[in-house]
């Protein structure tokens, strides 16, 4: 192997990876390579799939079908040393609650071969001053940086986070965002499984929508917005006009709100805007249209056109 | 404990994993004594049942001069220690099943076998403490004689620890029963009542049916209920009352070091974290 080819190696790679539970196909042809110190997420509405996918790659799970290669091994065949060598951020549950964070993180430092000094993950997570307070008492902000602080004690090469922001106030998650991008930065690969849209825009240069089981969409998160979702475009028009005295091109997709102001959801906002201006040249008087804006698609609007579409698929067929 | 405590990937195997489970005994132990109220109670419910039985039953066994009061210490003192493994282990590793705790551990390199000697030292402990609550109470209350002599002792010792090892190992192997955490503290009491009555504990065991004894002797508590009675009672006792007139700890101590034995071994083959293999 030459140096380029161990450059392109991914870290996790994973082909036609296939899962079911008796008769409910819970995973199907699943295709997914993430490279070194990569931010990808998974995303999907409940019950797509995610978690099981997640848990095939840590190896809590069997596969039915595929190839799947962590750190160049196999999950399902692989021992402790390989397990050093991973990291996973898990919701706190109330197992803990009797412990002091100094007990678990000092805990969990022991299982690990290389772990980071726990002086230092205090440190980075903001948890100075609690190492002596029990789980039970930490606040939702604090549980969770505590949980990211067990994900990352070990070192880990790869990263698996499990909606890490999820109930926090935006300071918190804004934070905690910043430190999982620094670690990606450090060459850490992450994988992350999350339901907020906002969190995958943020953190993750690569996107893969679950849905049913099978990957609906995959790519650069920014593509996401660009290939599915419509472009708004908004405007007010000059009392007495009304969306109904617009051309017929533009009217037909147009919808005017209870404060008068017209959207139209459009694939192409230039021909759109520049049907606008020669229908606003034509109308006598002082330019009928007033405040426009040509809105940017939100990653939202995206993914939810993303799904709507796959459902719509679902039920053609 | 400091950061220093960890190990390094070039500590020998078995180093490793028994000083990971004295790290896992430590957090057991402190987990332990942070749930006050399951330990008072489970403390309580011997001792209260000690208590009662001595002072209801005043009066001696037939054939003998042990009233029922120290007839009933040694007994209680093995339902305890299997209760340390069989009701006290079992439903803590039930409930980590279900809670996170052990899909937690599944993904960090812990050994398998540091979990269960955590498990298991947290048992000896448990057991140990009970044992001498019950003594106390026994040398207060019923008069019972703490032996001194080695051989006393000795066999103390040896019931003791093949006890609650072999108690350990069949909480271990039950904990997997319960299918959620809530169910997990009541599947375990109709069976640790059923073996109470069968190997001698509540009833004294000779008058229990034959065929009854002979399912018992499949089970640790039957031995370890006659190794405390044979290290508690006076020797008299043995000869006048026991079926046969005899313990038969010999059989005893086989009979628990082949749970000891097959029990850590299949536990620790077989026990991965709920890792699906």
């Amino acid at each position: 192997m030459n140096a380029l080819d161990h450059q392109e190696t991914p870290i996790i790679n994973a082909r036609d990876v296939h899962r079911t539970y008796g008769s409910v196909r819970a995973l199907s042809g699943i295709e997914l390579e993430v490279n070194r110190g990569e931010i990808v997420a998974i995303l999907g509405p409940n019950g797509a799939g995610k978690t099981t996918l997640v848990e095939i790659l840590e190896g809590l799970r069997r596969r039915d079908g595929g190839e799947v290669s962590v750190l160049g091994q196999d999950p399902e065949r692989a021992e402790a040393a390989w397990r050093a060598r991973i990291g996973a951020v898990l919701q706190l549950g109330t197992e803990t609650d009797e412990f002091t964070v100094a007990e678990m993180l000092d805990a969990h430092a022991a299982y690990y071969p290389h772990p980071r000094l726990v002086t230092d993950i205090v440190e980075a997570l903001d948890l100075a001053g609690l190492e002596d307070r029990r789980v039970r008492r930490l606040s939702g902000g604090q549980r969770r940086r505590l949980d990211i602080a067990l994900g990352i004690v070990g070192d880990p090469e790869v990263l698996f986070l499990d909606e890490p922001t999820t109930g926090l106030d935006a300071e918190v998650r804004r934070s905690i965002w910043q430190l999982i991008r620094h670690l990606a930065d450090d060459g850490t690969t992450i994988v992350l499984t999350t339901h907020y849209l906002d969190e995958v825009e943020h953190l993750a240069a690569r996107t893969l929508v679950l849905v049913d089981g099978e990957i609906v969409w995959s790519g650069e998160t920014g593509n996401l917005r660009d290939n599915t979702a419509p472009t708004a475009v908004a405007f007010g028009l000059r009392p007495p006009l009304l969306a109904t005295d617009l051309p017929p091109s533009l009217g037909n997709c147009a919808e005017q709100s209870a404060d008068g102001r017209v959207t139209i959801k459009t694939q192409d906002s230039t021909q759109v805007v520049s049907d606008l201006m020669r229908w606003a040249s034509s109308v006598e008087g002082p330019n009928p249209v007033t405040n426009l804006q040509v809105g940017q698609p939100s990653l939202e609007d995206a993914y939810l056109a993303l799904l709507d579409t796959t459902h719509a698929k679902d039920l053609r067929s | 404990m400091t950061t220093s405590t960890h190990l390094s990937s070039t500590t020998p195997v078995l180093t490793r994993t028994i000083r990971l489970g004295l790290i896992r005994t430590r957090l057991e132990l402190i987990g332990l004594a942070r749930a006050k109220d399951a330990v008072i109670f489970t403390l309580a419910l011997p001792v209260m049942l000690l208590i009662l039985f001595g002072a209801i039953f005043s009066d001696t066994l037939e054939g003998t001069s042990v009233t029922v009061g120290q007839w009933f210490t040694p007994g209680i003192i093995a339902a305890s220690v299997l209760s340390a493994g069989f009701v006290n282990l079992a439903t803590s590793m039930a409930i980590e099943r279900h809670d996170g705790t052990l899909r937690r551990l599944a993904l960090t390199p812990l050994p398998a076998a540091s979990y269960l000697i955590g498990k298991i030292l947290m048992t000896v402990l448990l057991a140990a403490g009970m044992t001498v609550v019950l003594l106390i109470v026994g040398a207060a209350a019923f008069d019972i004689d703490i032996p001194t002599s080695a051989a006393a002792i000795g066999t103390f010792a040896w019931v003791f620890l093949l006890g609650v090892t072999a108690a350990a190992v069949l909480g271990i192997a039950l904990s997997s029963l319960p299918r959620s955490a809530k169910s997990a503290a009541v599947v375990f009491t109709p069976p640790f009542l059923f073996l109470q009555f069968i190997s001698g504990v509540f009833i004294e065991f000779s008058s229990i049916p034959s065929w009854m004894r002979a399912f018992s002797g499949v089970f640790p508590l039957r031995w370890l209920a006659a190794g405390m009675r044979a290290v508690f009672l006076p020797d008299q006792f043995e000869l006048a009352v026991e079926p046969g007139g005899s313990y038969r700890l010999g059989l005893g101590a086989v009979i628990l070091t082949v749970w000891v034995l097959a029990g850590f071994a299949i536990a620790v083959r077989t026990f991965n974290f709920g890792r699906e293999r």
